[in-house]
């Protein structure tokens, strides 16, 4: 036998209940820390759109930075609806609701009110806003994509993390690229530069797999209302992705 | 930020952008490897189905001018045409043969496209025609100019006349085909249409079953365009899909008037529908029956579910239906033989504890009684020997109880229940006498527990039990403890006055014993939960005269 077919990583998340989205909402003060984590979590996918919209990534950044300060401070969230929909879906419309009074706001205040400038942006964006199911979708389809890159490089680290604290970075490190292919000949190079057997290597793999498919499954769950949401959301990420 | 890099995917064989946190990984792929067994990534795209263009279908269909696509599924595409000679629009369904083929082919669907044809009804997209042409099945049916439900439910709330309307309306649409031995299996707000002038239209009759035996399991493999909402399919659609009757649409319909009710899917643990939303709370026991998990606690039709609906509406408020609740009582009801085993052994059950019981409070007014240096004789703790007495008594109580809680009169009362009265009767002998004596019993107990400082060591408003004379009668101590007694018995006996006039069913139980107020079912399964306890504390207790000897 040896050291990789034995040890087992530790599996930090194992004793705590899993946060759904719903369960975050309710509002307690740890609660509130484990959605300000989350929100910031998923900052990138919100500056994309912004960014998308057509304002500069500066701007956008400024946006999305005051829109999340905005739900923070006056904890928007704990009043939202969770049992209605997934965090995802919460946070785009939040966000361009957002985007539509910000703009309103900015113009009435500055140009002494009444008048409104016409912009492109904020016609771009009350377009989508107003017929989502029939107009270019492609903002909308980024802003899944970018989600779903978060979500996988999220429990990407939340996986690495995982093998570091029992040690087995270096296993992570030469396993975790084999994540999506099988090949007998890699466990054969790697045996012996990791002095193990290509059985143990295979062993560990798929222990890997299978871990990996868990700590997708727990980033999720953290951003649906219930665990039967789960598949469903899995199922729209992949297709956010796909070409 | 993580940096990006674009290449092609060697499993997947898709373009990809991937990042350094990746290890620059396909990440369409790595998400797959999360997903639901028998989903996957790399299944083959084959199956997909991409609708034919007008312009590709219409040197098929000489007789049709084909207008435009309205809709297409994983399957199937439907357009909008207009039959030339009779200049009349129609919906025109077209189904590639690979699919058909795949599950029993061309005589299944022209059997199942009869039967359709003789489904002549204004809730039922009435089908003109059905049959082959080139590469296609296609079928010639009504046009429906209108939304769907799923649409409708998307734009507005839908008040609850209309929901009443509309599920009245798919009812009696359900009724029929089922009447002929057609079940929809596939109903869902995307197969309810609406016409313009309000009348309720099912679509896609029996393809769901005829075409697609599994059709769930196509729906989820092709992750591209349908992925299954198993959400309106009943249980046993998944369970056992080979055994499904026309309960299996009362399911999905009772789910869809749960959406329609709160515009929510009734998901894990649901509250009633009135609950949610501002509809009727008489609604809800119609639409949660319908959408029970074992078919048999459905409405068993149709035109049952619809008179339920209208009934809950229009009715006082206690009307109940007759002949469904008569019917109900006498399926529920056990065999005779069975009822008479099952109370015969309850009454010795109760005889027997009642037995412990008393022989139990003897021992333990015994041993109250002695002096502490003679109680330490008692084999086992006083403690324990009170609460295996207190317990003996409280389930030979709950044993009788049970037996005769089915009781109404006096008249009623079968031989095998008899036995029951006797503990029941001790009982409210005991329950009276308590009234009186019980406090100072209970004191006495107390004050003999080890714990506790002696019985004779109490005082109370000054006056010391150690003075007293333990061996002349009239100045024992116990005489004295009766003073303090009393007091707390006149306690005791105002509480039990404010209980029975301030909350009389509380106690209802105690002094009616044979008029239930709790439902049967509900005394049952307190009962078993308090035996299930007892018989744990009997057994524990016995354990320990066995260790102690």
């Amino acid at each position: 036998m040896d050291e990789f077919s034995k040890e087992r990583p530790k599996q930090p998340g194992r004793g705590f209940r899993t946060t759904h989205w719903s369960l975050v909402t309710a509002a307690s003060a740890n609660s509130a820390e484990a959605l300000e984590e989350l929100c910031q979590a998923y900052w990138s996918p919100l500056h994309l759109y912004a960014h998308r919209l057509g304002l500069g990534a500066a701007e956008a950044e400024d946006l999305t930075q005051a829109f999340f300060t905005r739900m923070l401070d006056k904890n928007l969230l704990a009043i939202a609806d969770s049992g209605r929909g997934r965090f995802r879906t919460f946070l785009l419309t939040a966000f361009r609701r957002f985007i539509v009074n910000e703009w309103k706001h900015e113009n009435t205040l500055k140009r002494g009110g009444g008048t409104t400038r016409t912009s492109l942006n904020l016609d771009n964006l009350t377009n989508t806003f107003a017929s989502k199911s029939n107009c270019d979708l492609s903002h909308d389809r980024l802003y899944e994509r970018e989600w779903a890159m978060t979500v996988l490089q999220r429990s990407f680290q939340n996986l690495a993390s995982e093998y570091a604290a029992s040690n087995q970075t270096e296993l992570f490190e030469a396993l975790s690229p084999l994540l999506t292919a099988d090949d007998n000949g890699t466990y054969q190079t790697l045996a012996t530069r990791l002095d193990s057997t290509a059985g143990a290597l295979r062993m560990a793999a798929s222990r890997l797999r299978s871990r990996w498919r868990e700590q997708i499954r727990s980033e999720i769950r953290k951003t649906v209302a219930n665990d039967s949401e789960v598949d469903d959301e899995i199922l729209s990420l992949f297709q956010a992705l796909r070409p | 930020m993580s940096m990006t890099n674009q290449s092609n995917c060697t499993v997947c064989g898709q373009c990809y952008e991937s990042s350094d946190i990746l290890r620059w990984q396909c990440p369409a792929c790595l998400i797959a490897k999360a997903m639901p067994d028998g989903v996957g990534a790399t299944a083959p795209e084959r199956s997909r189905f991409t609708p034919p263009t007008v312009s590709e279908l219409a040197p098929y269909f000489d007789q049709l001018d084909i207008i435009e696509l309205i809709g297409y599924g994983g399957m199937s595409a439907v357009y909008k045409a207009v039959q030339k000679n009779l200049n009349r629009t129609i919906a025109l369904k077209i189904l590639p043969h690979e699919i058909s083929d795949s599950h029993g082919g061309l005589a299944r669907f022209q059997r199942e496209a009869k039967l359709l044809a003789q489904l002549n009804h204004p809730s039922i997209v009435q089908v003109f025609d059905a049959a082959q042409t080139g590469p296609w099945y296609f079928i010639l049916m009504e046009y429906v100019a209108g939304p769907n439900l799923r649409q409708v439910l998307g734009e507005s709330e839908l008040p609850t006349d209309e929901v009443l309307r509309i599920s009245s309306l798919i009812c009696d649409g359900l009724q029929y085909a089922h009447d002929r031995n057609v079940v929809h299996r596939d109903i869902k707000p995307e197969n309810v249409l609406i016409d313009t002038n309000g009348q309720v239209k099912l679509v896609d009759f029996g393809l769901a079953k005829s075409l697609h035996g599994s059709s769930e399991r196509l729906a989820m493999t092709q992750a591209g365009q349908v992925v299954g909402t198993p959400h309106y399919l009943a249980p046993e659609q998944m369970l056992t899909p080979g055994d499904v009757d026309h309960r299996a649409d009362l399911y999905s319909l009772g789910i869809m008037m749960y959406e329609m009710l709160t515009g929510e899917l009734p998901l894990g643990n649901f509250a009633p529908p009135s609950r949610r939303s501002k509809s009727d709370p008489a609604l809800d026991k119609v639409v949660l029956q319908a959408m029970s998990r074992d078919r048999s606690n459905r409405q068993q039709n149709a035109s049952e579910l619809h008179a339920l609906l209208r009934a809950a509406i229009y009715r006082p408020k206690d009307w109940k239906p007759k002949v469904a609740n008569a019917e109900l009582r006498i399926s529920q009801r056990p065999s005779s033989l069975m009822k008479s085993v099952w109370e015969l052994l309850l009454s010795i059950c109760s005889i027997l504890a009642a037995f412990v019981g008393f022989v139990g409070t003897g021992n333990v007014i015994d041993g109250v009684f002695r002096d502490p240096g003679d109680r330490s004789q008692v084999i086992f703790g006083l403690p324990l020997f009170t609460a295996v007495t207190l317990v003996a008594w409280l389930l030979s109580f709950v044993f009788a109880r049970i037996n005769v809680s089915d009781v109404s009169s006096w008249s009623e009362t079968r031989w095998t229940q008899i036995p029951s009265f006797i503990p029941l009767m001790t009982f409210y002998a005991l329950a009276i006498l308590m009234g009186v004596a019980g406090p100072s019993l209970v004191i006495a107990i107390v004050a003999s527990f080890p714990k506790f400082v002696d019985f004779e060591q109490w005082s109370f408003v000054g006056s010391s039990f150690e003075d007293a004379d333990k061996h002349s009668f009239f100045t024992h101590y116990w005489l004295r403890a009766l003073n303090v007694s009393l007091i707390v018995g006149i306690a005791w006996n105002l509480l039990l006055t404010l209980l029975l006039t301030k909350f009389p069913n509380s106690v209802h139980g105690v002094f009616h014993p044979t008029t239930p107020t709790t439902s049967t079912r509900t005394v049952k399964r307190i009962a078993l939960i308090v035996a299930c306890t007892c018989l744990l504390a009997i057994l524990v207790s016995f354990l320990m005269v066995a260790e102690a000897n």
